[in-house]
């Protein structure tokens, strides 16, 4: 089939009214939740993941997705009126988009942030279009030691570009790898670390685990203190921005697209980084950087544009190489395998309908949003308005019936609080959750392809050096993990300070 | 910070111990014919070595003493407490109360956490709560909550 029935194929699925209703809903809740600071789209995905087995894998991962890349539009409301990032992407936005806010120019600021996100994401798609297949057809080529070290350097390179200390990264994905071997043993049908539990016999399900890493120790951690929002009282007006605004704009948002894209293939970089990157781009190659950080249009556009773009390039590994690049995509992981599609290269050839299916809903998803964030700007910023003492309390119940719902057993629940208690744990000693669940992923694969290699390879580990591929691969990630020990290299990675 | 991080890799270094135990329990088998506790065991392993270095990095770190409480800080813990405390009862009270009277109780606590309201408005919030998510989960979403020994819920 060609790419153009493809296409045509997809749009015939996402266009029927359920899936439209899904993708309507995704992008819906993703603009509220980015919009509401103290919630993210990975406690949102995690929480609602259980919901979506009533319903088909499409429509399930195309409200998925939308709460992702719908999370990357509404986050940036709170940055320009709050200067309170609703999302770790849109921290930012805060710098110029606030400012701009100050000034009077809200409208502008939320206008460009919206329209900056729609090229962008619309862009991104039709590279994660063009190059699903490609990509897909070289990953074909992949044997198990091939797969072995290609997670080997996604473990890598998301420990490489934590926030905080790469050791401590990597502590947390080896502690993922050993929640990964409590059950059964895949190989010999043997039984590990259970304690003679029925219950661990299969393991630890991912969705009460991400539900308490991610959705528990955020209310956790937000209800240590009082939260008030001072919400900017002026009226916002002018929300289409002049020509002039686009002209200043078009090439932060061009040159945001760009490096949105590729960073949001390479796993472990995501929306985050991009946003970061291509602010500090913006800066670097202006004529007046000194102005950058006092309500600059283009201080918007860039990272805005980045991070949107970065949310629609990350599917393509995940479709593609069946490689989630950071921790929302290793939910979606989950959430395709639970629904019996297993991510990867042959996704596209076996599930064409799915893939293109869930490709195209975000073309319509990308427009839905448009019309979500611009005309109705008002109405966000009364939703920001939703004291926290009555969200948490609903956030919290969400999470009991959704980790309840999953097996129709109260254990569940005990094994989301303990994760939460752990998470937040995590978090208070800054320890990582992305590495951790990105391990829990990628574990079961990693391990049987670790021991279908030995086994090929008559339990020679040459075997993933003799491979090109599999080589070259693992050169690189031993490459960064050299690079990580020389301190002044890693103090090249962008950060607020640095970009202030 | 300090002491809390070091009590952490404390426990990550047991942790470590526990899995390579029982790994050798389970049998580590060879390169060529990988056991059960071949990769737990490598893993674990590589956990307790990064552990030792992270507690040695940690406890030579020049720095601030710490001082009571800097772990916790000037926050107000005890409100993740309750939730904690009352999720745990909740697992255990579901089964036998059923989901709308231990979700009212849940729910209760909840609302109640942050600041005062009056009787009556926590009152009306919560059975509004307990009443719509009964109908969107049980009636819409088909989930099957268990009925404790009241017979309903």
């Amino acid at each position: 089939m060609d790419l153009f029935s493809s296409i045509l194929m997809g749009f015939q699925s996402a266009l029927q009214p359920i899936n439209l209703l899904y993708c309507f809903m995704g992008v819906l809740l993703g603009t509220l939740i980015g919009v509401l600071p103290g919630i993210g789209p990975v406690a949102t995905i995690s929480i609602l993941l259980p919901i979506t087995f009533k319903v088909t894998p499409i429509a399930a991962i195309i409200m998925l997705a939308g709460i992702y890349y719908g999370a990357q539009y509404g986050g940036s409301t709170t940055s320009i009126l709050l200067n309170i990032p609703g999302e770790a992407t849109t921290v930012i936005t805060c710098l110029d988009g606030y400012q701009m806010a100050k000034q009077g120019r809200a409208g502008k600021a939320l206008g460009i942030a919206a329209i900056g996100s729609f090229i962008a994401g619309t862009i991104s798609l039709l590279g994660l279009t063009f190059l699903a297949v490609p990509f897909s057809e070289v990953a074909l080529k992949f044997g198990a030691p091939e797969y072995f070290s290609l997670m080997i350097l996604a473990l890598v390179i998301l420990a490489y570009l934590a926030h905080g200390s790469m050791l401590k990264a990597i502590m947390m994905a080896l502690f993922g790898l050993l929640l990964t071997y409590v059950g059964t043993d895949n190989v010999t049908g043997s039984m590990r670390f259970t304690f003679g539990l029925v219950e661990l016999s299969d393991g630890f399900d991912l969705v009460p685990m991400v539900m308490g890493l991610f959705g528990i120790s955020e209310v956790l951690l937000n209800v240590e203190q009082t939260i008030r929002l001072d919400v900017l009282q002026a009226k916002i007006k002018n929300i289409l921005p002049t020509l002039q605004d686009l002209a200043k704009s078009k090439g932060a948002i061009l040159r945001g697209t760009i490096i949105g894209f590729f960073l949001g293939i390479l796993p472990g970089a995501g929306p985050v980084i991009s946003s970061f990157v291509s602010y500090s781009v913006e800066k670097r190659i202006s004529k007046h950087p000194e102005k950058f950080g006092t309500g600059l249009i283009e201080g918007v556009a860039a990272p805005e544009s980045a991070n949107n773009a970065s949310a629609q390039g990350a599917f393509i590994p995940l479709f593609t190489l069946g490689i989630p690049p950071n921790v929302t995509m290793a939910i979606l992981f989950g959430a395709l395998m639970i629904h019996g599609l297993q991510p990867g290269p042959l996704l596209v050839k076996e599930h064409p309908d799915f893939f293109w299916g869930v490709v195209t809903s975000m073309y319509i998803g990308n427009i839905l949003l448009l019309f979500l964030n611009l005309p109705l700007i008002p109405l966000w910023v009364k939703v920001l308005k939703v004291p926290y003492p009555i969200l948490f309390p609903l956030i919290v119940l969400f999470c009991v019936v959704g980790a309840f719902s999953l097996n129709n057993s109260p254990m569940d629940i005990l094994v989301m609080t303990i994760f939460g208690v752990v998470g937040y744990l995590m978090r208070k000693l800054k320890y990582e959750g992305a590495p951790l669940v990105m391990a829990f992923v990628l574990g079961p694969l990693l391990e049987l392809n670790l021991r279908r290699s030995l086994i090929v390879s008559d339990g020679s580990f040459a075997i993933f050096f003799t491979r090109p591929i599999s080589a070259g691969i693992l050169i690189i990630a031993c490459l960064i993990l050299s690079l990580s020990f020389l301190s002044k290299l890693r103090q090249k990675k962008p950060d607020v300070e640095e970009i202030i | 910070m300090k002491m809390a991080e070091q009590v952490a890799c404390f426990f990550w270094i047991t942790l470590a111990v526990s899995v390579c135990w029982g790994s050798f329990i389970l049998k580590l088998g060879t390169p060529s014919e990988p056991g059960s506790g071949f990769l737990p065991f490598g893993t674990a392993f590589l956990l307790g070595i990064l552990a030792i270095v992270h507690l040695i990095k940690v406890t030579f770190r020049q720095g601030p003493q710490d001082r009571a409480g800097a772990f916790i800080g000037e926050v107000n813990w005890k409100r993740g407490l309750w939730i904690v405390a009352s999720l745990l009862l909740y697992a255990f009270l579901l089964p036998h109360l059923g989901y709308l009277v231990a979700t009212f109780f849940l729910m209760l606590v909840l609302f109640s956490l942050y600041e005062r309201k009056k009787w009556w408005i926590l009152l009306v919030m919560t059975v509004l709560v307990n009443g719509i998510s009964y109908v969107v989960f049980h009636n819409w979403l088909k989930v099957q909550f268990p009925m404790g020994f009241w017979g309903f819920g």
